[in-house]
């Protein structure tokens, strides 16, 4: 296993609703190149992660603020490239490359296929845009049937599809996946894995995965974390994670 | 538990969206106390055939009859107020009341109010007892917790009180069990036995086949608004359509 | 790394957590904590006339309790049950041309009128709802809006009911101190049964009408009828109000249907705090002397209150009594993480 940099780290992060502690002196890391697996159970925190790396966290914290809510606060590093970004908002993380394909997919459904990947180019220039959209018709060659079929008629494997296409529009140099394989058959959720394993071949990109269910994901991931209560109580490669029985007990249940 | 009678009828029943075909002629027969699972790829029209029976959309053809009664142009309140509940997989209980508060609407409905347990009167006592049937720890005082702090297990199993307490004769889980844990799941199932073994007549609407096939009698298979395959789940799952549909290939790693 | 960071830390005060729970009604300190704020708006309410310099000021209270009223009916229709009503003014208008009709056509005694008025005009009211009720959201709000205006132009084209002149020589209530009890022991009436009403069973119903209503018809419930009951008993309050009015002034006129009558509550609800019922009377006993003081400015009045609901949805959507409880029940301090 080559030793590549990190793309992302993250050191001590941790993140309040209110007095809760939602993520728990957390440290981990994306090295370049190579899929990361963030596997937990509903409330270990894995979605919260998502959306502070993303920074999506700064808009859930300014609603509730707004309405007098919960006070969301976070602190620790996360550190893209070598940029301290925590404080960074998250558009600007965006247009750093640090893309997040959200939990549920949240395709515009009253849209088109193929307007939900225009969409996802907003900041990408106009030959970027048209390559990538051509690798993801490849990638994804249901996505060239259903070009013009609104988002809201898509099956769940297509919709996820669909998410996964319009985040690479976004020319990501990060790309995260919060739950992707939630709720999709195994024929799909075979697909997929298999899919996102292709991506990262071919177009070298980083990424780091989230997952309640491990099993489907794990082929393709190169180092897992996993989550429980906001902190991380394993990491390792996917071997390690094989060997460890009561990781596997947990995550990867029956079937 | 040996009614033969037909207790649900579903005959022809289609609904199409914009050009689009969402559920195709599907037939099939319940009797009282049977559980019936039904199974099928993501967009294979499972959750619209729940709508549809339970009266929240409007078939473009096609018969329900339940319970001796013919539902099929039935409104949403009406089907329910003859007895057949359903669960919702988007679920929106009153995040700052406590879970069993959540629970006193559907006691407040006049089936409930009728039925005789809901004529004993303190509908807060008979929402503690109703979650505490479901797996909420009384002890622990998890009925009193607020629904918005809840995690996902407990949520799926609020929304299975609601539906019991309309004292229903049938109810139509949809995925109960989608994204629970292995843990959450495994103990969902001696709640769902002991429902049918109470006399309860269930569909469940499922994705994780190795549980749902503990409990279920019969399954129903869908595959793009159609049925495909219907029968007990050992014959249903060696038919080559079905493990194309839904299985595939073993991927090898 | 190794530098002290520090958060905002909000916890509940000690005299809070003691009072939520059943042995509060044992120790002084805790009732004193809980009674503290609803003594505070009884005897305050109950208090206002007398403390009111001069008649004209009298005749601001039993305005604002008119607002008062309405923004308290708004908020149980708006945030607890989602019916985002835009129209109160046709409440207001209806109670007032009942009880004006009643007693100018058929000399009923204002003490009939005006309950006669409140029941038969809520009962209108209800009826001529009851087609608009399936709409949700903003299609309820905008046809909601129209009615009032609606009723204005046909009144003003037909004559009907004195026409753009109103009718004029109704009864007029005994006497200033008789008109302020009257609304504020309503108004606290109203508040206190509001609120109780939310929190019994059939109130869970309404609330669930809300954000939840696959629930409540999964449960067998026809979610129109429960709207008919909600847009009722918002009715019963604003035909009073409308009633009230008529024979505060002794006569009944298109003016009864402003756009005022609309928007003056959601102001005061918006101000006060939506979903409280009581927040919105905090809302009313700002705005109405303020719009007293600017009634130089007659127009711009709606443009103030506008300016005044985008303000506060865009920085205090709480409103002034979520946040004032919370300074009440909640303390804050620094705490190391």
């Amino acid at each position: 296993m080559s030793e590549n940099s990190a793309l992302l780290q993250i050191t001590d992060l941790m993140v309040f609703y209110e007095n809760a502690l939602a993520i728990k002196n957390l440290s981990l890391k994306c090295s370049q190149g190579l899929i990361s697996g963030a596997f937990g159970s509903n409330s270990a925190g894995k979605t919260t992660l998502m959306l502070a790396i993303s920074g999506i966290i700064a808009y859930y914290q300014k609603q509730e603020k707004m309405k007098g809510g919960e006070r969301i606060t976070w602190h620790g590093e996360i550190s893209f490239d070598g940029d301290q970004i925590i404080n960074l908002e998250p558009s600007k993380r965006a247009k750093l490359g640090i893309i997040l394909c959200p939990e549920r997919r949240r395709i515009f459904a009253e849209s088109s296929t193929l307007e939900n990947l225009k969409i996802g180019g907003y900041q990408a220039t106009k030959k970027q845009s048209k390559k990538t959209m051509h690798y993801v018709f490849n990638i994804f060659p249901e996505l060239d049937r259903l070009k013009n079929r609104g988002g809201g008629f898509l099956s769940g494997g297509e919709q996820q599809m669909l998410a996964i296409g319009r985040a690479l529009m976004a020319q990501p140099r990060l790309l995260l996946l919060d739950e992707p394989l939630l709720g999709l058959a195994p024929l799909v959720e075979k697909r997929l894995a298999k899919a996102v394993k292709e991506i990262n071949e071919e177009l070298g990109l980083t990424m780091l995965i989230s997952e309640q269910y491990a099993k489907p994901i794990v082929p393709v991931v190169d180092y897992c974390y996993v989550l429980e209560n906001g902190g991380i109580i394993f990491e390792g490669t996917k071997d390690d994670f094989k060997k460890n029985p009561d990781v596997m007990d947990a995550y990867f249940g029956g079937m | 538990m040996e009614k033969h009678d037909i207790f649900l009828k579903v005959s022809g029943v289609s609904k199409s969206f914009g050009g689009i075909q969402a559920v195709s002629d599907i037939s099939f027969q319940m009797r009282k106390g049977e559980i019936l699972g039904i199974i099928g790829p993501n967009g294979s029209g499972k959750t619209t055939l729940a709508n549809l029976i339970s009266g929240f959309l409007k078939k473009d053809s096609g018969e329900v009859l339940f319970d001796g009664k013919n539902i099929s142009k039935w409104s949403a309140h009406k089907v329910a107020a003859a007895g057949l509940a359903r669960t919702f997989q988007v679920m929106r209980p009153f995040h700052s009341l406590p879970a069993y508060k959540n629970l006193i609407p559907t006691l407040y409905s006049p089936r409930a109010r009728q039925s005789p347990e809901g004529k004993l009167g303190d509908r807060d006592a008979v929402a503690i007892d109703l979650l505490e049937e479901v797996g909420f720890e009384r002890d622990a005082y998890v009925p009193y917790k607020l629904a918005g702090s809840l995690p996902l297990g407990y949520l799926k199993r609020l929304e299975l009180a609601r539906c019991l307490a309309m004292y229903p004769n049938l109810i139509i889980c949809d995925e109960v069990f989608s994204g629970l844990s292995m843990a959450e799941i495994v103990s969902m199932i001696p709640l769902i036995e002991r429902l049918q073994m109470d006399g309860m007549t269930l569909i469940m609407i499922e994705h994780r086949l190795k549980e749902l096939f503990q409990v279920a009698d019969r399954i129903l298979v869908l595959n793009f608004g159609r049925k495909i395959a219907e029968g007990v789940p050992g014959e249903v799952m060696v038919e080559p359509q079905v493990r194309k549909a839904y299985l595939g290939e073993e991927w090898e790693e | 790394m190794g530098e002290t960071i520090e958060r905002k830390k909000r916890i509940d005060r000690g005299v809070k957590v003691r009072s939520d729970s059943i042995y509060a009604v044992s120790s002084i300190q805790e009732l004193a904590f809980l009674a503290a704020p609803r003594l505070g708006l009884i005897f305050g309410l109950l208090l206002l006339p007398i403390l009111v310099p001069g008649l004209y000021w009298q005749r601001v209270v039993c305005l604002f309790g008119i607002y008062a009223l309405l923004a308290v009916a708004l908020d149980f229709m708006a945030s607890y049950t989602g019916l985002n009503c835009l129209g109160m003014a046709f409440f207001v208008g209806t109670g007032g041309y009942f009880s004006g009709m009643l007693n100018a056509a058929f000399n009923v005694p204002l003490m009939v009128s005006i309950p006669v008025a409140t029941l038969l005009g809520a009962l209108f009211c209800t009826l001529a709802f009851l087609p608009t009720l399936p709409l949700r959201g903003v299609y309820f709000a905008v046809i909601s809006f129209m009615y009032p205006l609606m009723s204005e132009r046909i009144i003003a084209a037909t004559g009907a009911f004195g026409g753009t002149e109103g009718i004029a020589g109704l009864s007029i209530l005994p006497n200033i101190w008789f008109s302020q009890y009257l609304i504020v022991v309503v108004l606290l009436f109203c508040i206190f049964a509001l609120r109780r009403l939310v929190n019994e069973d059939i109130g869970l119903v309404f609330r669930g009408l809300k954000d939840n209503d696959q629930t409540i018809r999964a449960s067998g419930m026809n979610i129109t009828y429960y709207k008919a009951i909600v847009v009722f008993i918002t009715a019963l309050m604003g035909c009073f109000a409308g009633a009230y009015l008529s024979h505060l002034y002794g006569w009944v006129g298109l003016s009864l249907l402003a756009m005022d009558f609309s928007i003056f509550p959601l102001a005061a609800m918006i101000i006060g705090g939506p979903g409280t019922i009581a927040g919105p009377v905090i809302g009313a006993i700002i705005l109405v002397p303020v719009s007293e003081l600017m009634r130089v400015f007659s127009g711009l009045r709606i443009l103030f209150y506008s300016i005044v609901i985008i303000f506060f949805i865009l920085f205090w959507s709480e409103g002034l009594l979520n946040w004032a409880r919370k300074k009440y029940e909640q303390f804050e301090f620094l705490v190391k993480v």
